[in-house]
């Protein structure tokens, strides 16, 4: 293989791995834009990668995989959604909960499907598509357009999240729902009913990662696979500053570390393979490091975390 | 139409807060069985198999106690973060590094009698669980990066350097992924009743300590300031930073305790299965008994024996996971009950 | 059951509760179409729950409200914009992050999915100008001084086409000139036919506005009047009910030291911005330094910095002698620097502690009440007790959290606490803000009272009257720096207010020079 050759394989397979996490930190922008702080995304992956898994083992139809998935990821949602809006509890231990939660159950449910293997009718739709024309483009062609269809339906994701949470009245009340509930409400603003959509669509997206992790990426299921996605997606959500686009840049990057460590001992680089485990994890946090010291002005919305209550008096 | 108002109300009393807690976990129980039910499980004869795991049997009894141990450092070192406002998530990994460095001691350095030996490896374990509590705390300090995040992704960190030292610089002569025994000197005495061993008392005496601690102490009122208001301690000349700091590393260095617990009293090896979860299920075990350490002796016992209850369902077929599912539906449950204690509830005409 | 068609507001009879505290008892109150109909109280006697009940924000424990002769039911808050009535909330209801053009078209039911910056732009200009509110809609609403803020603030009500805009305060935050141009436009919106409810403390601004006065006391009804029906003793009476008492008097001092000295201070804000910029000046003992100026002009900045709360940038402080600069809070405790805070419950008390521990705050580290390994709860606790009984706290007990206590007796634990530690210095942030009458005086004269006993006085407040009475020296306070500081005496109100918006002393002068020819 020529050099050439080595970096497009390893970009490619780093927005192919990136792609599971495109999803799920587009969906959790969208939740904590509206003020929910969900760090149950962990349980979620899981939970989406299961159920995606299972549908797609027994139906063999793969869209119906993701749709469930993605069903699933928003009825657990619903969960923290209802457990922490409507009864006003601690975001933080519902969210370790429902990460729990998720990975209890998938694990308890998953037990039969772990060594069940994919019918060949599901696997044909993983296979790479060249776009026609843009995939003829020397380098950028061949990294971008030359893929399945999912991730050509994930570079969207990001753009759409972008356009309605900045050019739409609902982006807008969303986001004026994460910075100031009471304000939103007094002009009109459903507060209850934003936070509530926001965190289904992000439980939405997560489960849609999940079956991508599983169905189309790996295509296999494994207890406990999402090694920790869920809490990188977190961070990833701070590094891109809670802005869409941004994802993209996260996303890739941590999918480039992915794609690059298994490689690493075929360029000659001796390391532990155990060690190597923990360079994403590492990086996750020297990321997070370089946005606190670079001082960018934080987007984080003001009310995140915060259970709202209108009647409530200082 | 009637329809449903809420009121702020002051908190209610301990005592009811633990009859509403009691409520929350039947409730949660009941859902489990519910989940079990649907999966062709009588929930009724699973429920019996738990018990009979547990509190039925003499060795379960003892069985539960010994993972109650762990849990009782985990819970307190959870606690003592949550004290200061901190998440301390990270309490798995901290018990990892804290067995890793118990360990090494315990192996590589000459072994002493045994009333200096085991001081010595709990202090060690300490040293090494505040060594990777040092890491966020110093990030939320300086860099005000969040703990949660930081703490987490910490713990994967942790497992794999443990993986590292037992696939290979620890890993004993026949390839398994293990260290090497620990000397007999290291071993925690049985004390007489199955396998329980003298880690109960460390941890009963850790109870003891904290609580007079944060109770009859200039800190434990610090303390207390700093866990109403930050900004008040911050008016009252206490440095949040340096207490958060602090409470960071005795958080983490009691996690480590339960590292070395893990290691000297049942395991008497290094593996990457030390800890399973003991961490996470210490932040449960801090959050029901609200941080007040002699209750976390007796949640620390329940999730225990939730736990020893849900192996033993594993030979009737049923996925170990069930557990874990049940803890989560325990929190879910609890969190729901703040409702009841926090706010009132009333029907009104409107 | 509606007579007479000019009323579009009526409330009945209503009574609200928090903590079983009523904040608003038995009051009734009514609004007719065009009129500006003021609520006039003192602090914190139930004129904005009040209102923030007609708006659907709380819901009332009785009484009924009519609107339009329909009785008002609310479902959700926002029903009361949607159905015409708007208000403009004290710390007014914008949304920092976000800019004024979307700060004004949030939740109007008229938006488009897809919002078209161009298109709302051009028709929001439209009504900046019909009602000469200009305002750049661009700009991020953080960004934007007080005052522009508030106009944002009223043009979103206006945009909405509301029937009644209520305006909760509207003039604590500006200047005397940016007050007078307020309260032409509040005329020309009745003019057009609306009514504006103005809640205010302040007599004088109601008296010039009002067509009708309705006077809260203690969250009861005193009685709806107009401006010619009484005289402003009664209308003051009505408000405070007995004549306030005598203050203290100000004792002469004798052998007065410098205590402490500021040069060229520069301090950030939490958003990082410059709040205190290049200040400069000295305090004496036995004297009282007021400083005057609209809130947020780097009024808390200046204090949280003497105490250490807040870095400084720049700059030096001495405190008896020596250089403070990077002492500790703790170590200026010890030197003897007290500080009572503008945020009680959060900042000078830990609200869910037990009254006894925010007592022993600042006492607990002598040698008398903790050693290494214990804190003497019982000598703590006795402390507390005196402390209760020596200012005459009421409270349900010193077990209980001090959130439970009410305003005026908060204040009196903080005060007590900080007497008690016998410093120097005190800073002293809105002393008196939303306590009632008696307990305003109590904390003045206990003010006057330090003074008097040779202590060394930091007196911060909006309340121009509050300094005229206290304070030795004034400084006036705008964006970071003192305009001016001169005896007390010097200039009146008027010329205060125009320093207050950043005008200079001499140009003061050239103003007064110009009208005397």
């Amino acid at each position: 293989m020529s050099f050439y050759e080595i970096i497009v394989t390893l970009l490619v397979s780093a927005i192919k791995s990136g792609t599971i996490m495109i999803f799920a930190t587009v969906g959790e922008i969208y939740t904590e834009r509206s003020g929910v702080l969900n760090l149950g995304v962990e349980g979620m992956l899981l939970l989406g990668a299961f159920s995606g898994y299972a549908t797609a083992v027994l139906t063999q139809n793969i869209f119906l995989a993701f749709l469930v998935a993605g069903l699933v990821g928003a009825s657990v949602a619903l969960i923290h959604a209802f457990v922490t809006i409507t009864l006003r509890a601690n975001q933080v231990v519902s969210g370790l909960a429902l990460t729990m939660f998720g990975g209890g159950v998938s694990s308890f449910l998953g037990k039969g499907f772990v060594k069940m293997p994919l019918a060949e009718s599901v696997k044909a739709w993983i296979v790479p598509i060249k776009i026609p024309l843009l995939g003829d483009i020397p380098f950028i062609g061949e990294i971008l357009f030359n893929h399945n269809i999912f991730v050509y339906l994930s570079y969207f994701v990001p753009v759409i999240a972008w356009f309605i949470l900045n050019k739409t009245k609902w982006g807008l009340a969303i986001r004026a729902t994460g910075e100031e509930p009471l304000a939103s409400e007094i002009m009109g603003i459903k507060v209850t009913r934003v936070r509530y959509l926001s965190t289904l669509l992000g439980g939405l997206l997560c489960g849609i990662s999940g079956a991508y992790l599983s169905v189309v990426y790996s295509s296999l299921w494994g207890d406990g696979m999402t090694a920790g996605r869920g809490w990188i997606t977190i961070a990833l959500v701070i590094f891109s500053n809670w802005r869409p686009l941004f994802v993209f840049v996260g996303a890739y990057l941590f999918g480039g570390m992915e794609a690059i460590i298994p490689r690493l001992q075929a360029f000659g680089v001796e390391l532990s393979p155990q060690l190597l485990k923990s360079v994403p994890y590492i990086f996750t946090i020297l990321f997070l490091l370089l946005i606190q010291i670079r001082g960018t002005r934080s987007n984080m919305p003001k009310n995140l975390g915060n259970a709202y209550f209108r009647e409530g008096r200082e | 139409m009637y329809k449903v108002v809420l009121e702020q109300k002051e908190r209610v009393s301990p005592n009811k807060e633990l009859l509403f807690n009691i409520i929350a976990i039947i409730v949660a129980l009941i859902l489990s069985g519910i989940i079990l039910a649907f999966y062709g499980y009588n929930p009724f004869t699973s429920f019996a198999g738990m018990f009979k795991s547990t509190l039925g049997s003499s060795f379960g009894f003892s069985e539960t106690i010994v993972k109650t141990i762990p849990l009782i450092f985990t819970g307190l070192s959870v606690a003592m973060a949550l004290n200061s406002k901190v998440w301390n998530v990270g309490a798995e990994g901290q018990l990892y590094i804290g067995a890793l460095f118990a360990a090494w001691f315990a192996i590589y350095f000459p072994t002493l009698p045994k009333f200096l030996e085991i001081p010595m490896i709990l202090l060690v374990s300490m040293i090494g669980g505040a060594l990777w509590a040092f890491f966020p705390a110093i990030l939320k300090m300086k860099f005000k990066m969040n703990e949660v995040i930081s703490t987490l992704l910490l713990n994967y960190v942790a497992i794999s350097v443990l993986d590292y030292f037992v696939y290979g610089p620890m890993k004993r002569d026949d390839n398994f992924p293990f260290s090497k025994d620990i000397p007999p000197e290291a071993v925690f005495n049985k004390i007489g009743f199955q396998n329980v061993h003298i880690g109960i008392f460390f941890a009963l005496i850790l109870v003891i300590i904290v609580y007079y601690v944060l109770k009859y102490t200039k800190f434990g009122y610090e303390l207390r300031i700093i866990g109403s208001s930050i900004k008040a301690a911050n008016y009252a000349g206490i440095n949040y930073d340096k207490m958060m700091l602090f409470v960071f590393l005795i958080s983490g260095a009691f996690a480590g305790l339960a590292g070395a617990n893990q290691l000297c009293g049942i395991e008497f090896k290094l593996h990457s299965h030390i800890s399973d979860d003991l961490g996470y299920t210490g932040i449960i075990v801090a959050w029901l008994a609200r941080s007040n350490p002699f209750i976390i002796v007796a949640f620390a016992f329940f999730m225990s024996s939730l736990i020893i209850g849900s192996e033993a369902l594993q030979y009737e077929g049923i996925p170990v996971a069930i557990g874990k599912v049940m803890q989560s539906l325990i929190l879910f449950s609890i969190l729901g009950s703040e409702l009841f204690k926090n706010y009132r509830i009333k029907l009104k005409r409107g | 059951m509606q007579t007479d068609n000019n009323l579009i507001v009526e409330m009945k009879n209503i009574t609200k509760s928090f903590f079983g505290n009523k904040a608003n008892d038995n009051v009734s109150f009514s609004l007719k179409k065009g009129e500006i109909h003021a609520l006039l109280g003192e602090n914190g006697t139930g004129k904005t729950t009040l209102m923030n009940i007609l708006t659907g924000v709380y819901e009332p424990d009785s009484g009924d409200i009519f609107y339009k002769g329909k009785k008002l039911r609310y479902s959700y808050p926002g029903e009361a914009l949607e159905l015409g009535i708007g208000m403009v909330h004290q710390r007014f209801s914008l949304i920092g992050s976000l800019s004024v053009w979307e700060n004004i078209i949030l939740g109007n039911p008229k938006n488009k999915l897809y919002l078209n910056t161009k298109k709302i732009s051009q028709e929001l200009e439209q009504y900046a100008k019909e009602y000469k509110f200009q305002v750049d809609l661009e700009a991020i609403v953080d960004k934007l001084p007080i005052g522009l803020k508030q106009k944002a603030e009223i043009l979103k009500m206006l945009v909405r086409d509301v029937d009644v805009l209520i305006v909760d305060e509207p003039t604590t935050v500006l200047t005397k000139q940016e007050t007078d141009n307020l309260l032409v436009n509040l005329k020309k919106i009745a003019e057009s036919g609306k009514s504006v409810v103005f809640i205010s403390h302040k007599m004088k601004v109601v008296r010039r506005i009002a067509d009708r006065i309705t006077v809260l006391r203690r969250g009861k009804l005193i009685g709806t009047v107009t401006p010619d029906e009484v005289t402003p003793e009664e209308l003051s009476m009505m408000m405070v009910g007995k004549q306030s008492g005598a203050l203290l008097e100000r004792k002469a001092q004798l052998d007065q030291k410098k205590i402490l000295s500021v040069e060229g201070l520069h301090v950030h804000s939490d958003k990082n911005l410059l709040a205190v910029d290049s200040l400069s000046f000295e305090l004496n003992t036995g004297e009282i330094l007021g400083i005057a100026g609209v809130s947020g002009n780097g009024q808390t900045e200046l204090s949280e910095a003497i105490v250490g709360i807040r870095e400084l940038r720049d700059g030096k402080i001495w405190f008896k002698d020596i250089v403070i600069n990077k002492l500790s809070v703790k170590d200026k405790i010890a030197m003897g620097i007290s500080y009572i805070p503008s945020d009680r419950i959060h900042v000078g008390v830990a609200g869910q502690r037990p009254t006894w521990e925010n007592i022993g705050m600042k006492i607990y580290r002598y040698k008398k009440y903790s050693n290494v390994f214990g804190l003497n709860r019982k000598m703590m606790k006795e402390y507390a007790d005196e402390i209760v009984k020596k200012y005459d706290i009421i409270q349900p007990g010193i077990e209980f959290p001090s959130l439970l206590l009410s305003g005026g007796n908060l204040q009196k634990v903080i005060i007590g606490r900080e007497i008690e530690a016998e410093s120097d210095l005190y800073i002293c942030e809105y002393p008196t803000r939303g306590l009632d009458v008696g307990a305003t005086e109590f904390v003045r004269n206990t003010i006057l009272e330090l003074r008097n006993s040779g202590k060394a006085i930091i007196l911060i407040s909006g309340d121009l009257d509050e300094i005229f009475m206290l304070a030795d020296r004034i400084a006036v306070m705008h964006s970071g720096h003192f305009v001016s500081v001169f005896p007390n005496g010097k200039y009146d109100v008027t010329e205060i207010g125009l320093m207050m918006s950043g005008t200079l002393e001499h140009e003061l002068q050239v103003n007064k020079g110009g009208k005397n020819v």
